[in-house]
């Protein structure tokens, strides 16, 4: 029956559908809390800025169709779900609420009846929903004297905080990820919010046996902490339901980065993305994790034994090798319809798809230990460098990447750190790189048209490419949101 | 105010790090190890014949070559750092030890590995040494196995004894050295003061960049000269240097030809802290590695930023500081944040703060005239207010 329904229709379906899902998601927050949610809007101008929520839907369905616009559709409605529903928890409940950094795990948290409320949230929501929302928070950062050259992620969150701008808690948990300069913007952030913080140390050398009880022994500090600082107690039940709903939506977005490996590709850019950002670091462990995977799981089978690519014309397969730009986040479908090339794996997604050893307690805390001491930004940014290059060979080879892109975000010190050498590297190796310079949350800094104008010159004098929309190369989206 | 003497006995040694006593030492048989932190603990490097040397990259004019390797958004210690090591400027090492500290000098030395700089010496090693960011008793022993690692290391490459026995002794040669070092640093306690900020700066470096028995004799003598005197001569204020890493003594003596007397030092390569007794008791590397973290007075110490504002409150009374200079360099994230924390607590507290940021190199050196000079007459001001409502 639903191969009868003509494909435009059935894409103006998926747009109309997932339109409608996100403003109820809004909607229900403000009927959840109607009191919290207007103080918010009076008192909180990014609270305006997700209002903007559909913005970003259309941005993400623009000129995509199939499988891939409803892939990418879902993703940022599960998106806005997840986010909605957290800051419907940590406006009804400040006194349940504890602030994490956004490397910090939260099923331990969650585990214990409590909520979290990922600092870095507001940031890189306002980036996502608006390009210049970012900028009164960085303003306000530097003003309070902050360098203008550290990383726009820590910027506006700091301005946030500065701004009294954050949702009230009632502890706080960082770690040493991902950077310095996040983890030493925490000794402020506790100075100003005044709330106590237990932060999580994460070794330089993770991969080592002795690593692990040296972590787990901190994971433990940090539930003696919460059991502390909060009316959280630690349910190990919960927890292993929170970690078995984990492990099913792993299995099926494992097997859809097998399904990805086909030629051509089933799925591309920010579904992939999104969906492993949010749902698997952020929102872990949840019902609409599960059920968001396995969807996505499904049409990246249907494509591949239709062998149909993700979109039309793809004629490259590219890995996108560092943060994506969070204020240019249409950039995924802009480079496909303008340049053909398919982001088939990032470097935030690629790495650890472990399974949680659910058998006991114990188990269950090294699996959980395991899973942030591995994650991309620690292994990347904090480990040694092979662990960067290592990863970055291994998806070449099992994506079957014609380009890698790499983002040089300018605030990134440790990214940056070694860029001469993935140059070097990719240059012995013959693989095609092209490298373009952005700040991530910034666009005052390299404009989204400096970001195509680089990429645009990479495709023309390095790819010999010809441009399927030369439309898309140079316009004028300085004020989009 | 005593003004730069020409013939202070370490002046020779501020310049390039192969200089005329490590060059002496090497043909004598040493090792020299070079290590890039406050963060490595000196006495693990002074086994047998090695012996440490911070590095530094004075007189680097360009970083073109790092700039290609890591950008030029890394701070300009590092690039410069990295420039010198592709110019095979250290050369003359056995080894290198850069700590996990920050993102940037943990890159320099990855850098510096991967690229295989120092592939023709078959003996050379580079070590990233696993250092926690708070305190607990498992990190130490981490740490502590970590040290033992480097021991084991440089023990295969260099057949030096890395017992506990040699370590030990190894400490008590460290504290005595360094007990001669603070001896002459109390000497800017008095009053009137009797060295200047500038000459100590350069003690501070010489003992970072020389195997520290050829220094011992010059410093006494030092010491012996500098109690003779009737003081340093005048001076406006009395200033605290609170801040990043800085090896450059000719940053101190421009400040003080502006009329500041530096009296503490409270950066990376100062002595404060860093001159207290290593404890000899017990296990030596659990107490090398407990000694480095709980000295370790930099903002990556992720737990520890309200001890580093009352330690910083504690020295401006201990050394009666009339203001703080907070410098950071450019690119560097964690100073950019601690500066505003430290800076909020030092002001909270009535404290005159001026904050400064630079590169490694002493460069805009007019326009650092004009700041430290605005500085002081600030402070004097507030003085003379002061003493008006008294």
């Amino acid at each position: 029956m639903t191969n009868m329904i003509p494909p435009a229709l059935r894409d103006e379906w998926i747009k109309y559908k997932y339109y409608w899902l996100n403003q109820s998601y809004s909607s229900k927050m403000a009927s959840a809390i109607p009191k919290q949610t207007m103080v918010t809007l009076l008192t909180q101008p990014w609270m305006f800025d997700m209002l903007k929520s559909n913005g970003q839907h259309r941005r993400v369905t623009e000129g995509r169709s199939g499988g891939l616009l409803e892939a990418s559709a879902l993703a940022y409605s599960k998106t806005s779900k997840a986010i909605t529903q957290m800051l419907t928890n940590t406006l009804k409940y400040p006194e349940r609420t504890v602030l994490v950094e956004n490397m910090v795990p939260p099923e331990i948290v969650w585990a214990m009846g409590l909520n979290t409320f990922i600092v870095e949230l507001i940031a890189r929501l306002l980036a996502l929903m608006d390009q210049h929302g970012v900028h009164r928070y960085m303003d306000i950062a530097e003003n309070a004297g902050l360098p203008p050259d550290s990383c726009g992620l820590n910027r506006c969150t700091f301005g946030t905080i500065v701004a009294d701008a954050l949702p009230k808690g009632i502890a706080m948990i960082s770690s040493n990820l991902p950077c310095g300069g996040g983890m030493t913007s925490y000794a402020k952030l506790e100075q100003l919010s005044g709330l106590p913080t237990y932060r999580l140390d994460i070794p330089y050398n993770f991969k080592e046996d002795e690593a692990m009880d040296v972590f787990v022994e901190d994971m433990m500090g940090m539930i003696a902490f919460l059991e502390e600082h909060t009316s959280g107690h630690m349910d190990w039940n919960k927890l292993r339901q929170i970690c078995e709903n984990y492990n099913r939506a792993v299995e099926f977005e494992a097997e859809t980065f097998d399904l990805l490996s086909h030629d051509p590709a089933p799925l591309c850019g920010d579904c992939i993305w999104q969906s492993h950002y949010v749902y698997q670091n952020a929102y872990p462990g949840t019902q609409d994790a599960i059920d968001m995977f396995r969807r996505i799981n499904e049409i990246a089978r249907e494509n591949v034994k239709a062998n149909r690519p993700a979109f039309d014309e793809m004629r490259y397969r590219a890995l996108l090798w560092n943060p994506p730009v969070n204020c240019y986040p249409s950039i995924w479908n802009w480079i496909e319809r303008a340049w053909g090339v398919g982001i088939i794996m990032d470097e935030e997604t690629y790495g650890y798809m472990e399974l949680i050893d659910t058998s006991s307690n114990e188990a269950m805390l090294k699996s959980l230990g395991r899973k942030q001491m591995w994650a991309p930004m620690a292994r990347h940014t904090r480990g040694p460098m092979e662990n960067f290059f290592s990863d970055l060979w291994k998806a070449v080879e099992l994506f079957k990447a014609d380009m890698v892109i790499f983002p040089a975000h300018v605030g990134c010190k440790s990214t940056l750190g070694i860029i001469g050498q993935i140059r070097d590297e990719c240059r012995k190796r013959g693989i095609n790189l092209c490298v373009f310079d952005y700040e991530l949350m910034d666009s005052r800094v390299v404009t989204r048209q400096g970001i195509r104008d680089q990429i645009n010159d990479y495709m023309k004098n390095i790819m010999k490419a010809q441009p399927l929309r030369p439309d898309l190369l140079v316009f004028d989206d300085s004020n989009d949101w | 105010m005593v003004q730069s003497d020409e013939k202070f006995p370490f002046n020779d040694l501020m310049g390039d790090p192969f200089n005329a006593l490590v060059e002496k030492a090497v043909s004598d048989g040493r090792i020299p190890i070079g290590y890039a932190c406050s963060l490595i603990p000196e006495p693990l490097l002074s086994l047998g014949k090695l012996f440490p040397v911070r590095l530094r990259a004075q007189g680097i004019v360009g970083t073109e070559q790092a700039d290609y390797y890591m950008t030029s958004f890394i701070c300009s210690f590092s690039r410069s750092v990295l420039e010198k090591a592709i110019d095979q400027g250290y050369d003359f090492l056995g080894g290198l030890v850069v700590p996990a500290s920050c993102d940037h000098i943990r890159r320099v030395g990855q850098n510096i590995d991967t690229m295989g700089l120092y592939d023709h010496k078959p003996d050379f090693f580079t070590y990233i040494l696993d250092t926690p960011c708070k305190i607990t008793e498992s990190l130490v022993q981490w740490l502590a196995r970590d040290l033992r690692r480097l021991g084991d290391v440089m023990n295969e490459k260099y057949q030096v004894y890395t017992g506990p026995e040699a370590v030990r002794e190894a400490i008590k040669k460290h504290n005595e050295f360094y007990a001669l070092v603070s001896e002459i640093g109390e000497l800017r306690k008095t009053y009137p003061t009797l060295i200047t900020g500038t000459e100590f700066h350069k003690i501070m470096v010489a003992a970072r960049v020389a195997p520290k028995d050829m220094l011992l004799e010059p410093l006494k003598a030092f010491l012996k000269e500098a109690r003779k005197r009737k003081g340093v001569g005048e001076h406006r204020a009395r200033l605290m240097i609170l801040g990043s890493i800085c090896d450059n003594p000719p940053y101190t003596e421009l400040i003080e030809e502006q009329g500041g007397l530096v009296v503490a030092d409270r950066y990376c390569w100062g002595s404060l802290p860093g001159l207290e007794p290593i404890p000899l008791e017990g296990d030596p590397y659990e107490n090398l590695a407990r000694y480095t973290l709980e000295q370790c007075a930099c903002p990556r110490m992720m737990e520890r930023y309200k001890n580093r504002i009352d330690y910083a409150l504690d020295l401006v009374k201990e050394y009666r500081v009339d203001g703080v200079i907070v410098e950071n360099m450019k690119f560097c994230d964690m100073w950019g944040y601690e500066l505003m924390t430290i800076g909020d607590g030092l002001r909270n507290a009535g404290v005159p703060v001026v904050r400064i940021e630079r590169e490694y190199p002493l460069t805009g050196q007019g326009q650092l005239r004009t700041r430290v000079q605005a500085f002081i007459e600030s402070i004097e001001g507030k003085q003379e207010l002061a003493a008006l409502q008294a």
